[in-house]
């Protein structure tokens, strides 16, 4: 598994652990079962905090992406459509609501927001 | 959580500097960065605890062990690094191992010596002919030998080269694998050691200003550019340490979502040493006061 940190960007340091890692299970790249590093493990290896790895396994457990067993460590979850589905749906909510925010600020109506994405769809956006 | 050390209500007064009325709790398990200007007080509070100076009042405990009323018992669960060898420089490491040892019921000259092969250190060397980054690997090991449960480093990073400091790091990052283990550190620079800071404590004037997960500082702390003629009591009713730049002001924010997507001001995400840049007066103010 591979993961790198780029100290220098906007994205908080757990959320770009959060993301890679999200990303390899959906992939296929992580399979079902396998057996995540330790935090500390991680923590050390990225040279990041304890916690910023804490919170990145806690936020992908609350997801179902990972299980964490008591004792025994912290393991990929098996993915199903269903499960691959809402993940998605959360991420493109997670878009939306920045592409919401950016309409809030530019003075863009739901109205032009919308049919600027039915342009996109339809192949005639330019 | 458990707590590895906790200080309540701790003043100490030393020529003419105090420090105030100070309340911490370190939860076992962590990495905690104790960061502050020159003269903040880091020193004081590091020697403090480690039993080098005696408060006026209040206390400091180790798990359940108050540091005044059972000292040895106290010191026996932490190890303090300075930042400098305080050892004779034409002694040698193995002779320095030898004389210390007996004062530790806890140390164990086997570990020691192991841990000097794994940092490729030569046992029979003076320790003056050490470089700067080997007397820290070896001021390490001669704590690591003792198995503590809890680090103490007082600016360990200072005088080290890029290599010794991550080398460092390295070592911090070791000794926390194991999960009951904790690592209070020291720094005035703060760019390398807070990668690994679960923890921030920024002491200010004698005072504990702020404490707070690394990680929610990180979030919310921002460093917001204005531009000059588009300051508002709204904007600057947000921004600490605001100051005026030939081409706009900028100050620190606790709120970066308030600035963020807004075209009368650019906003980028503030990283710790930021707090040591905008730290003023109205860091200080009641709101800023976690603890």
């Amino acid at each position: 598994m591979n993961i790198l940190i780029d100290q220098m960007s906007q994205t908080p340091i757990y959320e770009q652990i959060e993301n890679q890692i999200r990303q390899s299970i959906l992939s296929g790249g992580l399979e079902a079962n396998y057996m995540m590093p330790s935090i500390r493990k991680m923590a050390k290896g990225l040279n990041v905090g304890i916690i910023t790895v804490k919170r990145a396994y806690d936020d992908l457990c609350n997801e179902g992406l990972l299980i964490s067993l008591q004792g025994r460590g912290v393991f990929v979850a098996s993915i199903d459509t269903d499960k691959e589905r809402a993940v998605r749906m959360g991420q493109l909510r997670d878009k939306l609501s920045e592409l919401k925010a950016f309409c809030d600020t530019s003075d863009i109506s739901k109205e032009e927001l919308v049919s600027e994405i039915e342009k996109i769809f339809m192949g005639n956006d330019g | 959580m458990d707590k590895a050390l906790t200080i309540k209500d701790l003043n100490v007064k030393l020529n003419g500097f105090e420090l105030k009325n100070i309340n911490l709790e370190i939860p076992r398990g962590v990495v905690v960065g104790l960061i502050g200007r020159n003269g903040a007080g880091k020193t004081t509070f590091i020697n403090t605890i480690t039993d080098i100076y005696l408060p006026e009042s209040g206390s400091v405990l180790y798990g359940d062990t108050d540091l005044q009323i059972e000292p040895e018992k106290a010191k026996s669960k932490f190890g303090v690094v300075y930042d400098n060898l305080f050892y004779p420089a034409n002694y040698t490491a193995k002779r320095i191992a030898k004389l210390i040892a007996p004062f530790y019921e806890d140390f164990d000259m086997n570990n020691w010596e192991s841990l000097m092969d794994r940092y490729g250190l030569e046992k029979h060397k003076q320790v003056g002919m050490y470089s700067k980054g080997m007397q820290m690997k070896f001021m390490l090991s001669l704590v690591f030998a003792r198995n503590p449960e809890i680090l103490i480093l007082d600016e360990p990073t200072a005088g080290l080269d890029p290599a010794a400091r991550a080398e460092l790091i390295d070592m911090l990052q070791e000794f926390m694998m194991s999960e009951d283990k904790t690592v209070i550190f020291s720094t005035h620079i703060t760019s390398d050691l807070d990668k690994i800071a679960d923890y921030v404590v920024l002491v200010s004037d004698g005072q504990v200003v702020l404490n707070e997960e690394k990680d929610e500082l990180m979030m919310h702390y921002g460093v917001v550019q204005v531009e000059k003629d588009k300051l508002t009591p709204e904007l600057s009713g947000r921004l600490i340490g605001l100051r005026e730049k030939e081409f706009g002001y900028v100050g620190l924010t606790k709120d970066i979502s308030f600035f963020e997507g807004r075209d009368d001001s650019r906003v980028r995400r503030a990283v710790i040493e930021d707090l040591l840049i905008y730290e003023n007066e109205n860091v200080k103010s009641k709101e800023n006061t976690y603890i």
